[in-house]
């Protein structure tokens, strides 16, 4: 019994004393610092948040190169500076060199009639295809 | 006896402090993980990829493109229109789904009106995926 006590003090002194004790705690910092960094997308979300729509759509957006964001006041942002809707052709002409995707982010109670008038401000731009980005709905 | 268990006491200290201190690695790395928190979004992006070419026929030639196109109008108030007749949700969806089966060609022209939030659009769009339509778009109401 007596040798049992002698021999189990060091090592709590030792535990005590050193860092062991937060062993646990990096551990755990460090799986939450790895899950993180793998599960997560650095968020692009422009100068402005905006609450994302949602739709079923099950397509992949790709690799969005050219964002236009509508905010929720109808405000157009392209890449991170604001635009008019009248000087957004010029912009994105001068911005895309040759590609004919550009990726429209909404926020979800943005007017439609205002989504659908950037649609053709892009289209003025000579660009192809529009795609809409949505969030999956829960 | 004391002295020497003091003495071994001493250098284990020594031994411990010259390895390196866990706690400036443990700062940094709760700093990354909360710049990883901060900076990381879990929003699961998807598109609706719209129909260009009708969209830009009906607008450059007032109805020449809208020829053959079923066209589904949508009020500020909620008010739902199949090719002009007022109806309601479900009604338009199982007529649409009727056309579609009939026509694999089939397009649907989605007019929201002025006040209409996007999610709204958005909305009839999926709600004519669903029935099977192809090639949608959305016009701006005249």
């Amino acid at each position: 019994m007596a040798t049992a006590w002698r021999r189990r003090a060091p090592r709590q002194t030792g535990g005590l004393n050193g860092d062991t004790g937060v062993l646990p705690l990096i551990n755990v910092v460090f799986l939450l610092l790895i899950f993180f960094m793998l599960a997560g997308q650095f968020a692009s979300e422009g100068p402005f948040p905006i609450r994302p729509t949602e739709s079923n759509s099950e397509t992949e957006p790709g690799e969005q190169d050219l964002v236009v964001v509508v905010g929720p006041g109808g405000s157009i942002v392209m890449g991170d500076r604001h635009a008019g809707i009248d000087d957004l052709p010029g912009l994105l002409a001068a911005r895309t060199d040759g590609q004919s995707t550009v990726w429209l982010r909404s926020d979800a109670g943005a007017e439609a009639v205002r989504v659908i008038d950037v649609m053709h401000a892009i289209r003025d731009a000579g660009i192809g295809e529009v795609r809409l980005l949505t969030v999956l709905a829960p | 006896m004391a002295s020497r268990t003091a003495a071994r006491f001493r250098s284990a200290n020594n031994r411990r402090r010259r390895l390196i201190s866990l706690t400036p690695l443990i700062d940094v790395v709760f700093i990354l993980l909360v710049f990883f928190m901060l900076v990381s979004s879990f929003l699961d992006w998807r598109v609706i990829t719209l129909d260009s070419d009708t969209a830009e026929a009906a607008a450059s030639d007032a109805g020449g493109g809208l020829l053959g196109a079923v066209v589904v109008d949508i009020d500020a108030d909620g008010g739902l229109y199949l090719s002009g007749e007022p109806m309601d949700l479900q009604t338009i969806a199982a007529r649409v789904e009727a056309l579609a089966a009939r026509r694999n060609d089939l397009s649907v022209v989605v007019r929201p009106a002025p006040g209409v939030p996007v999610q709204g659009m958005v909305d009839m769009l999926d709600l004519m995926a669903a029935a099977g339509v192809v090639s949608l778009s959305v016009q701006r109401a005249p």
